[in-house]
């Protein structure tokens, strides 16, 4: 069965329309939470997640340190540099 | 050239998508603009005569340096894409240095406000009390993006003085390997000074190596912490290209702690036991990417989050979402999320015990912070 070009490009163009609608209109489906009584303890979860993002945030700081001893160990043009 | 209704809709289509990607996706340029910024004091004046130093945080050294005019401004001829800056005020300003976020490069404009100074002595001595002389004692600034800012070693009585903000965290680290660290986390500094004394204990080195299923992981993040000591924060290191890694420990019983910040495995914790374990082996196993959308009245909300691995009893390396409000995070079957938006206003948002689906998980914020 042979389709007219007129008719395929109808369907190209119903395709395009399609996805570009889907596109903009499709939202993600939330996960369901479960019960509140959790496989593990929620409060001993949160005081580990303290730790973890005090840890966290002071490794990321690391940087700092090394520059700030590089600049120690090279003074700054403002500190006499020649 | 005569076109056909379809056709013509069909450009029309094309045209509209292009018009959708935008023009700046087209014009878009990699250029970095220069950076600038103002240094000012809490009342809002400007701070003249700063040193400000430009680094690059992926090559880690030093750009760029300028100095602050009468009005606090300060301007560096280059950009840099991962930069950071650093404002060091004059020592008899009475101000504390300051640095801007990680990832400054981009930002253009960049406001600094200098806290002031206070005093922190700090005395380091080991188990029987004997001072530690060269020791390394860091002042870190209690902020959610914390910085070193100021660094110094101790005297042969153990001894140091170092400038501090009114909350700092301080570390001080043993001056030969392995560099055991000890912490005094969220102390207060009088405004009138403060004294703290910190105790090294006897270290050792715990080796081991990391694997995943498909051979030794590079770049995990291992953490050393003595068990049941809330200070008692060892040290850190990153496996190499085989796996390996040399961490510092106490003599006492200590936490493994294993992060992927690639995400892409789940964490793992390892007990050392107190002698005759400093050879470890810990195996990760591969976490399914999750992602979580954190979102506001349907918009993007910009948080950190972090996924909880029951059977590790650990959390993941915490991952900022993008613009998006998306972040990935690494889950297992059942998992815990939570999520604490970057605008303190918003309350975290969390979802705990949640069984695995395809899919995205979406947390939305109550609608009044």
């Amino acid at each position: 069965v042979r389709t007219s070009p007129r008719r395929r490009q109808g369907w190209i163009l119903a395709f395009v329309s399609g996805v570009a609608l889907g596109a903009l209109v499709w939202r993600p489906a939330p996960l369901r939470a479960g019960s509140a009584r959790a496989n593990c303890s929620r409060e001993g979860a949160l005081d580990e997640l303290e730790r973890a993002r005090l840890v966290q945030a002071l490794i990321r700081a690391e940087s700092t340190a090394v520059l700030l001893e590089q600049l120690a160990a090279a003074p700054s043009d403002s500190e006499g540099r020649p | 050239v005569s076109l056909r209704p379809t056709q013509l809709a069909l450009l029309g289509v094309l045209l509209l998508a292009v018009s959708l990607a935008g023009v700046p996706f087209f014009l878009h340029t990699h250029a970095i603009p220069a950076l600038h910024g103002v240094v000012v004091d809490g009342r809002g004046f400007g701070v003249s005569e700063a040193s400000v130093f430009l680094f690059s945080e992926d090559e880690m050294r030093l750009v760029e340096e300028t100095t602050s005019d009468e009005d606090g401004d300060f301007d560096f001829l280059l950009g840099v894409e991962s930069g950071r800056v650093l404002v060091r005020p004059r020592a008899e300003s009475g101000f504390l240095p300051a640095w801007s976020p990680a990832n400054a490069g981009r930002a253009g404009r960049l406001p600094f406000v200098l806290r002031p100074a206070r005093t922190l002595a700090v005395d380091v001595r080991d188990e029987r009390g004997a001072p530690v002389p060269q020791a390394e004692v860091r002042v870190y600034e209690v902020r959610s993006e914390p910085a070193v800012v100021a660094l110094a070693r101790t005297d042969a009585e153990g001894h140091a003085v170092l400038l501090a903000p009114e909350r700092a965290h301080v570390a001080a680290f043993a001056p030969t390997g392995p560099h055991l660290a000890r912490w005094r986390f969220d102390a207060d500094i009088a405004s009138e000074g403060a004294r703290l004394e910190l105790v090294l204990p006897p270290a050792r080195t715990v080796s081991g190596i990391v694997r995943g299923a498909s051979g030794p992981l590079a770049g995990i993040v291992l953490v050393s912490w003595e068990e049941g000591l809330a200070e008692g924060w060892n040290g850190f290191t990153r496996s190499d290209e085989e796996g390996r890694f040399e961490l510092p420990c106490s003599a006492a019983p200590t936490l493994v702690r294993a992060l992927d910040p690639a995400g892409a495995h789940l964490p793992a914790r390892l007990r050392v036991a107190e002698r005759g374990d400093e050879l470890v082996e810990l195996t990760l196993e591969r976490g399914t990417p999750l992602v979580v959308q954190t979102t506001r009245g349907g918009l993007p909300l910009e948080s950190l989050v972090w996924s909880w691995s029951p059977q590790a009893e650990a959390w993941s390396w915490g991952v900022r979402s993008s613009a998006s409000g998306r972040a990935t995070v690494p889950v297992a079957k059942r998992f815990s999320i939570r999520a604490e938006p970057l605008d303190p206003a918003f309350a975290p948002l969390d979802a705990w015990d949640v069984a695995y689906e395809v899919g995205t998980l979406r947390l939305e914020a109550p609608k009044t912070p």
